[in-house]
């Protein structure tokens, strides 16, 4: 089944276009990478999927992306709404300072006033911080503010947050670049146990990366998408020039 | 859709807080131009050229008042001009690296002093010593030149125009300091690399990189000078006289609104001060519109 | 020029440069040592708790004029702190056009305005209409002064935020304006509380725009729509007046003046430098 479709997108930075003519299909529960060069429009596409890439200033999107069959660029589509389906992890942790642990995974909630109860919250904050791998380490101090945790740390309770309002996407940008190796293998042991819960899209220069954790991979150049395809597929048996060349370090 | 609406709410208030500043600006010169409307009309341009101020016979006369604010402005700036530019130097190229905070905190505490206390000081203080040592001592050895004839009274030009410069010694030097130390390493070390001395350095590379910086912050307190009331009231001396001598007492624009409004009566001498306040508007805005123009201008420029 | 006198210049004119400094240094403690020498010795208790009394008769205090500069400052606060935050998000999140640098030119403009016109300006607005001078003018005006250096705190403090913590609320589907009253705001609190103490130690020390809009007032007050007593008003009238127990009161006044004004901005400092760390 697919969850997301992407019909002809184009986005731009200014005027200098980014991504050209994007047409690709994302199976649910599943992982999808996306792969390629840096400045191949990777990142880009990603925060199209939650509609992040237009507040930029100057940046503009055309094109259709599908979520459920719901044309998450139709007019009367509220962004908001679109991200509250669709988490995020970014490149760096980036918690909210001024709150403790506990809240920054309920942040979902509680900077939209949801109203919750005691009992409900430590729930969701348990659910979230186990399925993000980090419940044991930090079950003492979750009234620790963000700084008393490691990078990789912060980095997992990133996921919690973005897994605690239950999202049915979670986009992950290069969620390990700024870790160490032992962070990223248990943040890629998450990402694996967590395929049962949503379907996620990271995009990774990291080839390893890509090829432990996804099921699928998209390899990107220069704004285009040149070859989509099983990840073993992709790795062993590419069938583009131009993907062969990147996976096997021609260029990249 | 209401989640809609409270962005359109929030974004709104932050639209009226914008619109506050500049309608604020543009009301204050909107009423002063009104109310300034009557003396306009009834002196014209011999407001600025009169310079006799008589509230019985209803002459009002603005060129003591602006000569005294003028005489008094330049002569804080020429004090406090070098003296500024040297603790930036100093604070900027010589302090080591842990003393710059605490040295520049002492130098922006000055600027922190409300300016009543700078009154007092001079008033108590300085114009005794202006009186009996400083006047005198100017006197002797610069006694030939016409601004130091006459006999010191204390307070007057050039005691005001003292309190002033140390007024505005914060506000040059520590944008004076901002801009040295924005000025790149490698300009600095290209010069070493030539043989210059640190001095030479700092003379030719660093100023001169920051030379129009450190002019729009010369202006700048000028512009503060002009505009400042009640220190210069307390020691100007309040004596409606255009003097070339430094010790004689005189008025500033300030002065004047301070003194006159609070025993304005009549009609026509509001107006006159409305008209004072109007200039002084028009000079600080000119000279701090242009200072701040440059800075905001180069700050985004980089 | 040879060598040698090179290496003269350059001691001379390093030498001048630290003795300018401690030409500014001297200033300062010349100016605080005069208040505290010759205010310290007049202060007593009773002083907090009485309003002046005419010249000659012993006692009296500035009772009332803190009470009114208390209140003036609250009401300053009440229009500044608000409207300058709201300045500072406007300009770095939602402005982008000529309205945006407008705004900003127009508040740096004001920050170094002549406070004095501000006062006559409240006077027109205010004064004249209600035919009366009273505590509200008089916060309204220091409410003016305080806008600027709030919205340029606020300002700088929002630049400093990070884009990526916006964006981390925006992926969780936080609405923009709860991003930036929950996230933005709340983290550049540090840099916008550092602003209000130095804008509130600023409008208390101002005289000039009071003279103008709060007047006076010997007796206690804490109407709104009367003249109320304020502590530089009072200082300023005992200050030139030409009775010596009266200027002694001057000083005993400047001195709590100048403590309030120091340890707002000691603060103000400390607190900044504790966050930058």
């Amino acid at each position: 089944m697919d969850k997301i479709r992407v019909e002809n997108l184009n986005a731009w930075f200014g005027s200098m276009q980014v991504l050209k003519n994007i047409n690709v299909s994302l199976k649910e529960k599943k992982i999808s990478a996306i792969i390629g060069p840096s400045g191949c429009g990777k990142t880009t596409l990603l925060r199209c999927f939650n509609r992040l890439h237009e507040l930029v200033p100057g940046a503009r999107v055309e094109g259709k992306i599908f979520l459920d069959n719901t044309n998450i660029y139709e007019k009367e589509v509220d962004p908001v709404m679109v991200r509250r389906r669709i988490g995020m992890v970014f490149q760096r942790p980036n918690l909210f300072n001024h709150m403790s642990i506990y809240d920054n995974v309920i942040a979902g909630y509680l900077l939209n006033n949801t109203k919750l109860s005691k009992e409900r919250k430590d729930e969701i904050v348990e659910r979230s911080l186990r399925l993000a791998g980090i419940w044991e380490e930090v079950k003492n101090r979750l009234r620790d503010y963000p700084s008393a945790l490691s990078g990789g740390q912060q980095q997992r309770v990133c996921i919690a947050r973005a897994l605690a309002v239950e999202p049915e996407v979670l986009l992950m940008d290069e969620p390990t670049s700024a870790l160490d190796p032992i962070s990223t293998y248990r943040i890629e042991e998450t990402i694996r146990e967590l395929k049962e819960e949503v379907t996620i899209i990271i995009v990774t220069h990291n080839m390893q990366q890509a090829a432990r954790v996804s099921d699928e991979t998209i390899f990107m150049y220069m704004g285009e998408i040149i070859e989509v395809g099983s990840t073993s597929q992709i790795f062993t048996n590419p069938k583009q020039k131009l993907t062969e060349d990147y996976i096997t370090g021609k260029f990249g | 859709m209401k989640k809609n609406l409270g962005d359109k709410i929030f974004k709104g208030i932050a639209l009226f807080s914008s619109l506050f500043v500049i309608l604020l600006v543009f009301f204050l010169f909107v009423e002063l131009l009104i109310y300034s409307f009557p003396s306009i009309k009834k002196f014209g341009i011999y407001f600025f050229i009169d310079k006799i101020w008589d509230p019985v016979t209803e002459r009002y006369g603005a060129l003591p008042a602006i000569y005294g604010t003028i005489v008094t402005s330049i002569l804080a700036l020429l004090i406090a001009f070098p003296l500024s530019i040297g603790i930036a130097i100093f604070i900027s190229e010589l302090a080591p690296p842990a003393l710059k905070r605490p040295l520049s905190f002492i130098i922006e505490l000055l600027g922190a002093i409300p300016s009543l206390i700078y009154g007092m000081w001079g008033l108590f203080s300085l114009a005794p010593l202006v009186q009996l040592k400083i006047g005198p001592f100017l006197q002797r050895i610069l006694g030939f030149l016409p601004f130091f004839q006459g006999y010191p009274l204390g307070v007057g030009y050039l005691t005001a125009g003292i309190v002033l410069s140390v007024m505005i010694i914060p506000t040059i030097s520590s944008l004076s300091r901002e801009i040295l130390m924005a000025v790149p390493i490698d300009q600095r070390e290209a010069g070493y690399a030539l043989g210059m001395t640190k001095w030479e350095v700092i003379w030719k590379i660093v100023l001169g990189n920051a030379r129009s910086g450190i002019f729009a912050a010369g202006i700048l307190g000028l512009g503060r000078a002009l505009g400042e009331a009640v220190a210069v009231t307390m020691v100007i001396g309040n004596f409606p006289n255009i003097s070339v001598s430094l010790f004689s007492p005189g008025v500033t624009i300030t002065s004047v609104i301070i003194n006159e409004f609070a025993e304005a009566a009549g009609q026509l001498k509001i107006s006159v001060l409305m008209e004072l306040a109007l200039v002084l508007f028009l000079i600080t805005f000119l000279i701090m519109g242009l200072a701040r123009y440059y800075i905001l201008k180069r700050i985004e420029g980089r | 020029m040879s060598y040698k006198k090179r290496k003269i210049v350059n001691k001379l004119m390093l030498t001048i440069s630290v003795f300018t400094f401690l030409i500014g240094a001297f200033f300062l403690f010349w100016i605080l040592g005069d208040v505290f020498l010759k205010g310290a010795r007049y202060i007593n208790w009773r002083m907090f708790i009485e309003v002046p009394k005419p010249p000659g008769v012993p006692g009296g205090g500035i009772g009332n004029a803190l009470v009114g500069t208390f209140i003036l400052t609250i009401l300053a606060s009440i229009i500044g702190v608000p409207i300058g935050i709201m300045v500072g998000v406007y300009v770095n999140e939602y402005g982008r056009g000529k309205l945006a640098w407008w705004t900003k030119f127009l508040t740096e403009v004001l920050t170094s305005f002549p406070t004095i016109i501000i006062g006559v300006f409240v006077y027109i607005i205010l004064v004249v209409p209600m035919k009366s001078f009273s505590a509200l003018a008089g916060g309204i005006a220091l409410g003016i002064i305080m806008l600027p250096i709030i919205a340029k705190s606020a300002d700088e403090a929002i630049k400093m935020v990070p884009i990526s913590l916006r964006e981390a609320a925006y992926a969780l589907g936080i609405p923009k304006w709860k991003t930036i009253l929950r996230v933005v705001i709340p983290s550049a609190s540090g840099g916008i509380i550092t602003g209000i103490m130095i804008g509130i130690a600023r409008v208390m020390g101002e005289t000039a725009p009071l003279l103008f809009t709060s007047l006076n007032n010997v007796y206690w007050s804490v109407s709104l729509t009367k003249p109320i007593g304020s502590l530089t008003v009072t200082i300023f009238n005992y200050a030139t007046s030409p009775y010596d127990d009266w200027r002694n009161m001057a000083y005993a006044s400047a001195f709590i003046l100048v403590l309030l004004v120091l340890f707002l901005n000691i603060i103000a400092r400390l607190y900044a430098g504790k966050r930058r760390k």
